[in-house]
């Protein structure tokens, strides 16, 4: 069981690693260009606008690198604690995030709705991030190109609902016994103290929230 | 549960010898079966243990209690059988008490001239025998023991006593009795004869009467109460006066010895030759040459064991109890070692979790660390970019210094060049997590490892030497565990040594088979005692909060379970050396 | 203006932009030359790089505030938090920066530290 959880973080890690290496590949090559037209016009003068048009180009690779790294970094710190206060928010941000790649390759988006202003919650955020994962997964599964996976947050009733719907592209059928009892995703709710129920179409996440302990 | 080790593994050689005789194919025992065994030997031994604490005192208050029980049972029967010996005493001394007042009232009554008239004599003697129907004869004996007069059915005239023995007593005493003597029509009687003074005469007579032993007979009989018992009178010489069940004929000699007859009763066991043990019990009968005897052949046993099955219900329920008992230990040996098993398994369970725990938190610090990592080269693009563009901007004239610019664009990529190797170092440590045993070169993985924490040691100024052995074979093992472990290492001995120590990473190969990674470093040490405590879960010489204390602990798990070992060396004030061994082929767990 | 990070390429490269727009900005590469140009020639605004080989970014903060009050420090780092922003504030920094920046967002930093200085 423990296998998967590792697995999990080292497919997240991979995702990640591919993601900065595309932005990296950019800058590369954006580089090399500049100085392949730098060396070109030896004493003629250099195309502002085509150079501004680089170093803009540079610089929003850059921007999304650092933003995807500020993911990890956020990713990893969650490895540390197993009982930590947290924005559930946060955690679906992140997760959302650095999945944007997996979902990419199969042309799937994902479409966050998350409702501001929710309180915190203690729990082990690692293994909230991994049935996020699980969940997400599954549903990858059965979307095809172009998919949409909407994802919400709310509160009531003291209890946090992270409702996954799947839209659009085309829909095989899904694996309802994922979320069986005995099943991976059903042990990690029940470690995590999560409630999940997937009515066909809608799959929620139901967290009790859990008052700090002074 | 350790001295049990000792045990369990002569219960488990003997175990397999037996397996292997029985299946020659099967020598290779499972660890599954093997702590089975071990179970059911510890099962079997602890239920001989409780029955054994339980049984041991049970048995021994049962004992006691019987005992006790026996005692007292014994006791009551001895006095129980006093009782009967000094009821009948009595009545057999009343009954010839009686018989001599009657014979003196007898005498003293009737004048020497009536006693001397047979024919009044005869008419006394029928009237006597009216109340004392035992009666047999009566007869007056003068001072010289001659027979005066006679009634009854012998012939003794002039029978002469003079030189008998009891003649001379009852001249001198006054009164006698008989012992037993076989008489008319072969039937046993006694006599009494007591003595008559004639002042007037200046001489004596004697009146004598002969009596059945018929009713004396009756009473002892009467007291005869169990079928082994036996009630009889004897004389000084133990020979019977009456009839006894089992100890002869009257006239006899009993076989058993009479010590001392006393006036009080004595009890005594007598055994005799191939028969049961008697307690016989004896007593002097006043005024008789007799003893009382009786012998009684139940025993305080025999009596314990007629109140038993007169109570079978309870001899069932005790029996019923014990088997409650014995049924009880048994689900409580196995119930015990069932419980010990499971908080094994659990305690394992907990330790595999923490190790879990450890484990993902040291990949939270890899990955923070290198996404800190990552952050710089990607700054010095951003700036390098932007010097660019700040050059382009400003610049008035078309001329440009190229030079400049080919200078700032290799220095982006030189940074680029460098975030790749961070993210093929992530990507390859991503990869690990799911590959379990492969191939690995030791000197890569330390290498690597090292890397990890090249920051830290730039950090902090420390030297790191590695010596590592070249052309070292690559070995099959879990890559990702070996990093964890020398990871740990090598972190401690960064937190034991000051800013500006010096750490040495060592590897060599120590026999064909196994490979030795050495870590030193010249940090402050660590004493003698507390060596041999640094590899126990939760130790930490750290102060609260720094740290969990697990690391070497699952450090030394992790070596384990891939068939290598760890030792340490360490000198006060002088460094440390962690020795890790690994096998060149990882053994199965 | 004092910039102090080891990554000298970064260092450097900044320097010069921030000479660019008019600063008179001076790089050093470790934490002790930093605090011997603090003893020597107190800059207005330092730039100070909080994960540095040596003494720890915060003690060389606490250093400089020392020996230069009127000092406006900010720190540059690969990730803050709220909490960490307000521990800096309280040990004198001035404000603080994520690495990489805009340049743009650095300079207006640079300024309103400068005018926030306690003379």
């Amino acid at each position: 069981m423990k296998d998967l959880r590792m697995s999990f973080i080292g497919r997240i890690i991979s995702s990640y690693t591919h993601e900065v290496k595309n932005y990296l590949a950019i800058i590369k090559e954006t580089n090399g260009l500049m100085k392949d037209v730098v060396e070109i016009k030896k004493s003629r003068g250099l195309d502002e606008k085509q150079f501004l048009g680089f170093m803009g180009c540079i610089d929003e690779q850059v921007g999304r690198a650092t933003a995807i790294t500020d993911y990890l970094y956020r990713f990893a710190h969650r490895m540390e604690d197993d009982r930590v206060a947290v924005h559930i928010n946060d955690l679906v941000d992140e997760l959302v995030a650095l999945m944007s790649r997996l979902a990419y390759r199969k042309r799937i988006s994902f479409d966050k709705m998350l409702r501001g202003g929710l309180p915190t919650t203690i729990l082990n955020p690692m293994l909230f991030h991994y049935l996020l994962f699980c969940l997400i997964e599954a549903k990858m599964l059965c979307l095809d190109k172009n998919g949409v996976i909407s994802i919400n947050t709310h509160f009531s009733d003291g209890y946090f609902c992270i409702t996954l719907a799947c839209e659009g592209g085309a829909l095989q059928s899904s694996d309802t016994t994922k979320t069986s009892d005995t099943g991976e995703i059903g042990v990690v709710a029940k470690e995590l103290g999560a409630v999940i129920s997937d009515n066909g179409s809608e799959t929620v996440i139901k967290v009790p929230a859990v008052a700090q302990v002074k | 549960m350790l001295k049990d080790e000792g045990h369990n593994g002569l219960v488990q050689k003997i175990l397999s010898c037996y397996r292997k005789l029985i299946h020659p194919a099967a020598s290779s025992i499972s660890t599954t079966s093997l702590s089975k065994d071990r179970d059911t030997s510890l099962k079997i031994r602890i239920f001989l243990l409780i029955g054994t604490l339980a049984g041991v005192p049970l048995m021994m208050i049962m004992i006691l209690s019987y005992l006790s029980l026996q005692g007292a049972v014994k006791e009551d029967f001895n006095n129980q059988l006093r009782g009967n010996i000094e009821s009948t005493r009595q009545s057999v001394e009343f009954f010839i008490d009686e018989r001599i007042s009657a014979l003196r009232f007898l005498a003293a009554a009737n004048s020497f001239g009536q006693l001397s008239d047979e024919k009044y004599l005869n008419d006394i003697f029928i009237k006597f025998k009216r109340e004392f129907g035992e009666l047999v004869d009566l007869g007056l004996i003068d001072s010289k023991g001659m027979q005066l007069s006679y009634s009854g059915p012998y012939s003794l005239q002039g029978k002469n006593y003079s030189n008998q023995d009891w003649f001379n007593e009852v001249a001198v005493r006054g009164v006698y009795v008989s012992e037993v003597f076989m008489g008319y029509r072969k039937i046993p009687h006694f006599a009494i004869a007591v003595k008559k003074e004639l002042p007037e005469r200046g001489t004596f007579c004697i009146l004598r009467a002969t009596i059945d032993m018929v009713t004396l007979n009756r009473y002892v009989s009467i007291v005869n109460l169990k079928s082994k018992d036996d009630a009889f009178i004897i004389n000084q010489q133990g020979i019977l006066q009456t009839q006894s069940r089992y100890h002869g004929n009257v006239l006899e000699k009993i076989a058993i010895e009479i010590p001392h007859p006393k006036e009080e009763v004595v009890l005594s066991e007598v055994r005799q030759n191939g028969s049961t043990p008697l307690i016989f019990g004896y007593t002097s009968i006043k005024k008789s040459p007799w003893i009382l005897g009786m012998t009684v052949a139940s025993t305080a046993q025999s009596k314990i064991l007629d109140l038993l099955t007169r109570d079978m219900a309870s001899v069932y329920l005790a029996v019923f109890l014990i088997f409650l008992g014995i049924i009880a230990n048994i689900k409580i040996s196995i119930g015990l070692v069932n419980w010990i098993r499971e908080a094994e398994r659990e305690r394992e369970e907990a330790i595999a979790q923490t190790q879990h725990s450890g484990r993902l938190a040291s990949i939270g610090r890899l990955g923070a660390g290198v996404a800190h990592e990552i952050n710089n080269p990607l700054a010095i693009i951003n700036e390098k970019a932007g010097l660019m563009k700040d050059i382009l901007l400003m610049s008035k004239d078309a001329h440009i210094d190229k030079e400049k610019f080919i200078g700032l664009i290799q220095a982006i990529a030189d940074s680029v060049t460098r975030c790749k190797t961070i993210t093929q170092r992530l990507l390859g440590f991503a990869r690990r997590m799911d590959v379990r045993h492969e191939e690995i070169d030791l000197n890569d993985t330390i290498r690597e490892v090292i890397e990890f924490l090249d920051k830290e040691i730039l950090y902090r100024n420390i030297r790191l030497e590695t010596r590592l052995k070249e052309d070292l074979p690559r070995i099959i093992s879990d890559k990702g565990q070996l990093q964890q472990v020398f990871l740990n290492i090598i972190n401690n001995a960064i937190d034991a040594v000051e800013d500006g120590g010096q750490i040495m990473v060592s590897t060599e190969l120590r026999n064909p088979d196994r490979i030795r990674v050495s870590i030193n470093d010249n940090g402050q040490g660590i004493a003698k005692e507390k060596i041999k405590h640094i590899f126990e879960p939760f130790y930490t010489t750290k102060e609260r909060g720094k740290g969990t204390g697990l690391g070497l602990s699952i450090t030394y798990g992790i070596v384990d379970r891939l068939g290598g070992s760890i030792q340490v060396e360490s000198e006060v004030g002088a460094g440390t050396t962690f020795h890790v061994e690994l096998p060149i082929r990882a053994e199965a767990p | 203006m004092l910039l102090v990070d080891d990554e000298v390429e970064f260092a450097s490269t900044l320097a010069e932009r921030l000479q660019i727009r008019g600063f008179d900005a001076k790089a050093v590469f470790c934490a002790e030359e930093a605090l011997d140009m603090v003893r020597s020639e107190p800059p207005d605004v330092v730039l100070l790089d909080l994960k540095m080989p040596g003494m720890s970014g915060v003690e060389v903060l606490k250093t400089i505030k020392k020996i230069s009050p009127s000092c406006a420090v900010i720190l540059l780092t690969g990730h803050g938090s709220e909490q960490c922003a307000a521990e800096w504030a309280a040990d004198g920094a001035a404000d603080y920066a994520i690495k990489p920046s805009e340049i743009e967002t650095l300079v207006a930093k640079i300024d309103r530290a400068n005018e926030k200085r306690p003379t």
